[in-house]
């Protein structure tokens, strides 16, 4: 069977998940999404596999890969590595010209990215490693609660009040946590307490890189409503609705990147 | 979350209380006893019904020692400060941003209304009325988290006054604090000051480390203060000579005076005569004097009449456990939950912060700027570690306590610093167990049960 | 090609410490020191070997130390702690006297500790917040004047003027030389890199100093002779500035991460860098002259200054910035030194356009990733606002 049309793909491996995205000429064509394994090449790979499969392609049918996420520094598979605050702005851009302002919230890290008219990135600012503000803290939540990580958002919805947490960092938070479960506070109520700390830590961020509408949130944990809700009411903004899963957008940019490359190296025209 | 029946005086001691002295003001008004009574038992828990929250983790709770009635009047002065300085403020009198546990002469005296970051938090909150403790905890967190967000998560929780006051939650005219070893954020927490739209002038008293057997420290700071009583003075309009600081002087060492004689009181009663609540509140009027000198000392002075005839008939404070284990208490800012504590059979009997700088009169006749700089280098607080444990470990003796907790706020990077240090030299010296704790609640109720875990576990240990 | 003379400082470094042994046998005293405000000159003056102490960057010291303070204290003084703590560093273990000014605070509490906890023996020199004021110089002159007094009594020698004024010739040769040497570091055609001038800066503080100026002098002679013909041959480059807490010697992971992603720094604010050796001009051979001129100089950023607009860090460092020509400015944070970290934002926003990266870190590797991603991302950002990135 012969091909028809100029594939790109992005693979974009993070703590918690592993995303590609294939484009068709300048269209997105499959995705694919796993678990992080421990092995970050093979859960790229398994991501690539996937979006692969879906689009019924071989790997060779691909002109440019580019590799992004933490899984990026060892990703034999990419032609090139690119950073995922690139990727991020590059892909929002790609959905939403007119967003100039990224929320990134995934496994182990939150970005606030400023992005000018053509996706380039103008400003960033990242939590340091001690915050609470990251998927990784809402899924040791979701253990302290026995939830499932997808339903804590809703949950936190549900509340009829809001614990006050403080935002200084996890070992704090995470005993606070405690300490209200002990009191007998209401699960829901604590939850959205957390919600609205975190988002206190994303606003934190963004004043230091400034918010322009329109506001775009990316990343896994941008699935959750809860963290919308809160982010929203934190930063006073109303966050655009994603036209693909939120967690995909790495990867998307990653392959809008792997087109650009591909031109510029004369692969593609 | 259990609903706790609010906390209320009973009417039955509403004839003894209003039989009782009213307070005397700066103003030269008197305030009764029965308008006090009527403030506290109607007005007050409908303006500030969080103060009146009976649950056990309520930081800021009233004692229940209702029958200690100047504990009362304590309450009616810290719920009133909210008026009295918004009115003074009215007035033309100027309000200061100053350092907690220093003099606070020199602000009073050039016609200032000095107030420290947790005043200002507090008064922060009560600038809503109605809310119950957990609204007013929440709008005291948006305020840190406000303050965080600009500046840093590394900081103090004091960062919240900081933010009330450039985010015009309350209004302060100077910010102007005594810089100290006690404190390693306010210099910084000050200079954010410069970068914001809300221009407030700023003056820092600057405070030189290590000074023993330097005679010119003691000019550096007393040029400082000439300095910082003509900015309060500019903006009070009123004349400052010597006369008027020193009587300024006289009447705070009258307040230190008389702390100092309660301590003495309580130290050597058999029992206590107070709850832990009750006493650290004398040292904190002596230490504050929460926006008005006169009251302050007048209550002082009411307190120890009471002290001296529990003591005489060997009353025990209300609330104190049988057999209570003595704890003192050092490090800065934040200590533990006094009602948690005496639960746990424990008893607070000291705390080296606030009694740092009542032990310290100034002195009353010379020059009043070389007299207030000396005062404010002997604290003992503010000597050399070792110096200042040694003096720690003899108020450890002094008030035979079992055991001493140091207590530390997370971001105060000057007293985490010497934690360990002063902990050791205490155990040495006054051979009492000791233990540092780190806590992240300075200003809240919320969500302290680590702490209090600890601090029972160091109990249970004693 | 490498540079000759980096050979030789290396070389003149290794045999240091057996050096300080003999000298130390000859009834020589070493004053180890540290931070901004401790004037070298008198110590040198005296006949004592003046040695500038504390290193980071080590995980294991940091840990050794963190039994004696806080974890929630600034992981530098964390370290040096650790240090004192084992006594195995070459120079640490042959001081006999410590002398740290309180510029940082925290830096004070740690002669706290080092006395209580390690028996050495310690002097501090009072530094004045209110720097800028009348009665802060007073004041700084007069613990200038009783630093001097108990050096010279532990020396067993009185200060001469001659003695000092050769000092003061030597350290302004010193400080001369770097400023020309971070000059060269930043051209195109020139071998020196911003990570040699920081070793040389930092071997600096154990050698001898009259040795020291001379090996300087034969440095920038030898950086002068191979400077090539053309420049601007270097590929187009992010040209990184770093500013922020200290980054004493050992502590490499930041500039190791900015240099394995193509960053090129060229020029630095740090207090362990280049501001140490700016503005620092005794106009009297005393120990008032040297007092003034000490705290007229740089602010270091540990001293509050409450007018934005005449600040003199902040004028500095937009002047270095635009001297180094400088595309992005990395500001390092230490986690708990409070003093650079409050003020990051303020930075930023005083520095308007340029790209601005807050690291906020410690000394363990477990953010290594971390800091990778942002500051491959901040180097691919100043890329493609230089218009040249392949990829956008």
């Amino acid at each position: 069977m012969s091909i028809s049309g100029n594939y790109f793909a992005g693979v974009d491996v993070g703590s918690l998940a592993a995303k590609s995205v294939i484009l068709k000429d300048g269209e997105i064509f499959a995705t694919g999404l796993v678990p992080s394994g421990v092995n970050s090449v093979e859960s790229g790979l398994s991501a690539l596999n996937l979006a692969l499969e879906t689009a019924g392609l071989k790997k060779e049918d691909l002109i440019y890969i580019v590799g992004t996420g933490y899984g990026r520094v060892s990703a034999p598979y990419a032609n090139k590595a690119v950073t995922e605050i690139t990727c991020h702005a590059k892909g929002t851009n790609y959905l939403h010209p007119t967003v100039r302002t990224i929320i990134d919230m995934g496994g182990q890290d939150c970005k606030a990215i400023r992005i000018d008219p053509d996706g380039s990135v103008v400003d960033f600012a990242m939590n340091d490693k001690c915050a609470a503000g990251t998927g990784r803290f809402l899924e040791v939540m979701a253990g302290v609660f026995k939830v499932k990580l997808e339903d804590l958002g809703s949950i936190a919805l549900s509340a009829t009040d809001t614990v006050p947490m403080s935002s200084t960092c996890t070992v704090f938070a995470e005993s606070e946590t405690i300490s209200l479960v002990a009191r007998g506070e209401r699960p829901e109520n604590i939850l959205n307490g957390i919600h609205h700390s975190i988002a206190n830590r994303i606003a934190g961020l963004f004043s230091r890189v400034g918010i322009e509408s329109d506001v775009f949130f990316s990343g896994g944990v941008a699935k959750n409503s809860g963290m919308k809700t809160a982010i929203e009411q934190a930063l006073k903004v109303n966050i655009v609705k994603p036209e693909i899963d939120p967690q995909l957008i790495g990867a998307l940019g990653a392959a809008v990147i792997a087109r650009n490359f591909a031109r510029k190296e004369g692969l593609w025209a | 979350m259990a609903i706790t029946a609010p906390f209320s005086y009973p009417e039955s001691i509403k004839e003894k209380f209003i039989a009782t002295p009213g307070l005397k003001f700066k103003d030269g008004t008197t305030v009764s006893s029965a308008e006090i009574w009527e403030f506290m038992t109607k007005e007050a828990p409908k303006r500030f019904p969080y103060a009146f929250d009976a649950g056990a983790n309520n930081m800021g709770r009233f004692s229940d020692d209702v029958h200690f009635l100047s504990g009362i009047k304590r309450g009616y002065l810290t719920l009133t400060l909210k008026d009295r300085v918004m009115k003074e403020h009215a007035a033309g009198t100027p309000t200061v941003l100053v350092q907690g546990g220093q003099a606070m002469d020199a602000y009073y005296a050039a016609g200032g209304i000095p107030v420290r970051p947790g005043l200002v938090m507090q008064w922060a909150r009560n600038m809503h009325e109605g809310l119950s403790l957990r609204q007013s905890e929440t709008l005291g967190l948006n305020i840190l988290e406000s303050g965080r967000r600009k500046i840093s998560i590394d900081a103090c929780n004091q960062i919240a006054a900081h933010a009330a006051i450039d985010n015009k939650v309350v209004p302060i005219d100077l910010i102007a604090p005594f810089l100290c070893l006690r404190c390693s954020d306010m210099s910084f927490l000050v200079e954010t000051h410069r970068n914001r739209e809300h221009d407030i002038p700023r003056y820092l008293v600057d405070y030189p480390v290590d000074h023993e057997n330097k005679p010119w420290a003691a000019e550096y700071i007393a040029t400082e203060l000439r300095e910082l009583i003509a900015k309060i003075a500019a903006l009070s309009g009123r004349t400052i000579t010597d006369e008027v600081i020193f009587n300024e002087i006289k009447l705070e060492n009258r307040g230190r005076r008389i702390a100092t004689e309660i301590a003495e009181l309580w130290w050597d009663a058999e029992n206590p005569p107070t709850n832990s609540t009750d006493f650290f509140g004398i040292a904190f009027l002596a230490n504050d004097f929460v926006g008005d000198p006169v009251a302050a000392v007048d209550l002082l002075e009411q307190s120890k009449i009471e002290i001296e005839e529990r003591v005489r008939n060997n009353v025990k404070g209300f609330g104190v456990p049988d057999h209570a284990k003595r704890l003192y208490i050092c490090g800065s800012c934040v200590g533990p939950n006094a009602h948690h504590a005496q639960t746990a059979g424990a008893i607070f009997v000291g705390r080296d912060d606030s009694w740092s700088c009542i032990s310290v009169p100034v002195e009353e006749e010379g020059d009043p700027y070389l007299n207030i700089a000396k005062s404010m280098l002997a604290y003992p607080y503010e000597q050399r570690t070792e110096k200042r444990a040694e003096w720690t470990a003899d108020q450890v003796k002094r008030s035979r306590a079992d055991g001493v907790i140091f207590m530390y706020q997370w971001g105060c990077n000057y007293q985490s610093g010497v934690a360990r240090m002063i902990s050791d030299i205490v155990k040495e010296k006054a051979g009492v167990v000791t233990t540092f704790v780190e806590v992240g609640e300075l200003g809240r109720s919320e969500a302290t049960e680590q702490s209090t875990n600890r601090v029972e576990a160091f109990i249970e240990m004693v | 090609m490498g540079l000759k003379t980096l050979e030789k400082i290396t070389a003149a470094l290794e045999s240091r410490p057996a050096e300080l042994e003999q000298l130390r046998k000859q009834g020589k005293k070493i004053v180890g020191w540290l931070a901004y405000n401790i004037p070298e000159e008198i110590i040198y003056a005296l006949g004592l070997i003046p040695i500038r102490i504390g290193q980071g960057g080590d995980g294991r010291l940091v840990e050794v130390g963190a039994r004696h303070i806080s974890t929630k204290n600034c992981v530098f003084v964390r370290q040096v702690l650790g240090q004192f703590a084992e006594k195995t560093d070459p120079y640490i273990k042959q001081l006999d006297l410590v002398a740290i000014d309180a510029t940082c605070i925290q830096l004070y509490r740690l002669e706290e500790l080092i006395n209580f906890y390690f028996d050495y023996n310690t002097v501090v020199l009072g530094v004045p917040r209110n720097f800028a004021t009348k009665e802060g110089h007073e004041y700084f002159r007069k613990e200038v004047e009783f630093f001097t007094k108990k050096l010279e009594l532990f020396a067993g020698v009185s200060l001469e003027q001659s003695r000092l004024e050769e000092a003061i010739k030597i350290y302004d040769g010193i400080r001369e030389a770097i400023k020309t040497l971070y000059r060269y570091q930043s051209l195109d055609n020139s071998l020196l890199s911003w990570r040699q001038v920081a070793s040389v800066i930092n071997a600096g503080y154990n050698l001898d100093r009259e040795r020291y100026l001379e090996l300087l002098q034969e440095l920038i002679q030898e950086v002068e002779a191979n400077l090539s013909e053309e420049s601007g041959t270097r590929e187009v480059e992010a040209r990184i500035f770093l500013s922020g807490s200290l980054i004493p010697p050992g502590d490499t992971k930041l500039i190791d991460i900015i240099e394995q992603l193509g960053g090129r720094i060229v020029g630095d604010d740090l207090w362990s860098g280049l501001n140490f050796f700016l503005n620092l001009n005794i106009k009297e051979p005393t120990p008032y002259g040297v007092a003034d001129a000490y705290i007229d100089r740089v602010p270091h950023g540990s001293l509050p200054y409450l007018d934005l607009k005449s600040d003199g860090r902040l004028a500095n460092l937009k002047h270095q910035i635009k001297e180094f020509k400088a595309d992005g400015v990395v500001y390092h944070t230490l986690r708990y030194c409070d003093a650079f970290t409050f003020k990051a934002g303020e930075t930023k926003d005083v520095l308007g356009n340029i790209p601005f990266l807050e690291i906020h870190t410690e000394y363990s590797g477990s953010d290594f990733e971390a800091i990778r991603t942002r500051v491959e991302a901040f180097i691919e950002m100043i890329k493609s606002k230089k218009e040249i990135a392949e990829l956008v």
